[in-house]
């Protein structure tokens, strides 16, 4: 008669990953990086707003910037962030749905001896599984572009729940989809995560990006101290 | 599709247990996770099961109990379910108010493992 026995092991399963990831937030936190993790669906705008931004922190006086660009395959983003001189690090994470910390490790390391200000997580193109996996960053966004539709909150709660902040991009489309109820996806967002703050935005227009470069540039002087 | 990554860490942690305790092999792994986590369930198991050969792991069971996702009024103070497949479940059964922070559904973690010892240490007892 074999001998069972029942084990009590009480452990995290995310806590291998989880632990990195603070590690990794207070490192950057030490050497005055902060660092943002933009997570959308495929096609929601990631790069163009990303672009634009970069831009307008830089139009701030916000110099010192580099991009992780996590794809699935290719290098068509991180080519497209080099082109408007920003260093960026392709990471392909070869089929994987999402960025996880020993990918984030890897692709930092290149990037290590810069004295970077900020730094910035370009996510797998996806609504779900990226919001699981923490990515050491301080400040987590999502995008939720017009053409896409509002009513997403309800379909993806956990992205919702966790970000920081939800930034409407393609704006400039609105006058186009006049089904796009911003107050009910304002309402809807805010059940979900009653502190998230929420940015109406166009890359093409302009419209909501200085006021989302203010709102960053005020989350990593309260993040640095 | 995560759920193989999920799953990795699993049979690792699970493994790493099972070493501690030396044990010769793993018949049950109970884990408790959240509504909110989203995972498939008979995804997590094929994937357990195929990441669990030639280990200590396989054959084991997995056993997944999952909690509710409940939620705190913001308003209140009361705790609720909410369904979220149910639109009418998301205000406060009692103020009626839509604002919440989440109270559970987000656990994600191995409660307990079911090993078999050596048999040599089992007849010694």
């Amino acid at each position: 008669m074999e001998e069972k026995r029942i084990i009590q092991v009480k452990r995290d399963i995310l806590s291998a990953n989880d632990n990195k990831a603070d590690a990794f937030r207070r490192s950057l936190r030490e050497r005055g990086t902060f660092f943002m993790d933009i997570m959308a669906s495929p096609g929601a705008g990631k790069t163009t707003l990303l672009l634009a931004l970069i831009e307008q922190l830089r139009a701030l006086g916000q110099g010192d910037l580099a991009v992780i660009e996590a794809d699935l395959e290719s290098d068509v983003d991180a080519l497209k962030i080099k082109q408007a001189n920003v260093p960026s690090i392709e990471l392909n994470t070869r089929g994987v749905c999402h960025v996880e910390m020993g990918m984030v490790e890897a692709a930092f390391e290149p990037l290590a001896s810069m004295d970077l200000d900020w730094l910035f997580l370009e996510n797998i193109g996806n609504l779900v599984c990226p919001a699981e996996f923490d990515t050491g960053a301080h400040c987590r966004v999502m995008l939720l572009s017009v053409p896409e539709g509002y009513d997403k909150v309800y379909k993806y709660p956990p992205m919702f729940s966790l970000a920081d902040a939800l930034i409407v991009t393609k704006s400039d489309y609105l006058p186009l989809n006049l089904d796009f109820k911003m107050d009910a996806l304002r309402e809807q967002a805010a059940v979900l995560n009653p502190d998230i703050d929420i940015f109406v935005t166009s890359a093409r227009t302009g419209e909501g990006i200085e006021d989302l470069a203010q709102w960053l540039m005020a989350k990593r002087a309260e993040t640095l101290g | 599709m995560h759920e193989m990554a999920l799953c990795r860490n699993v049979v690792d942690m699970v493994s790493e247990e099972a070493d501690k305790v030396g044990a010769e092999r793993v018949t049950g792994v109970y884990l408790t996770v959240g509504y909110s986590r989203d995972i498939v369930e008979s995804l997590f198991d094929d994937v357990f099961k195929w990441l669990a050969r030639d280990t200590k792991l396989e054959g084991a069971n997995l056993y997944i109990t999952r909690v509710p996702f409940t939620v705190e009024c913001r308003e209140c103070g009361y705790i609720y379910h909410v369904d979220v497949h149910d639109s009418n479940t998301l205000p406060c059964p009692k103020c009626g108010k839509k604002r919440y922070t989440l109270h559970s559904g987000m656990e994600f973690y191995i409660n307990d493992i079911e090993v078999v010892m050596p048999s040599g240490l089992a007849k010694e007892q």
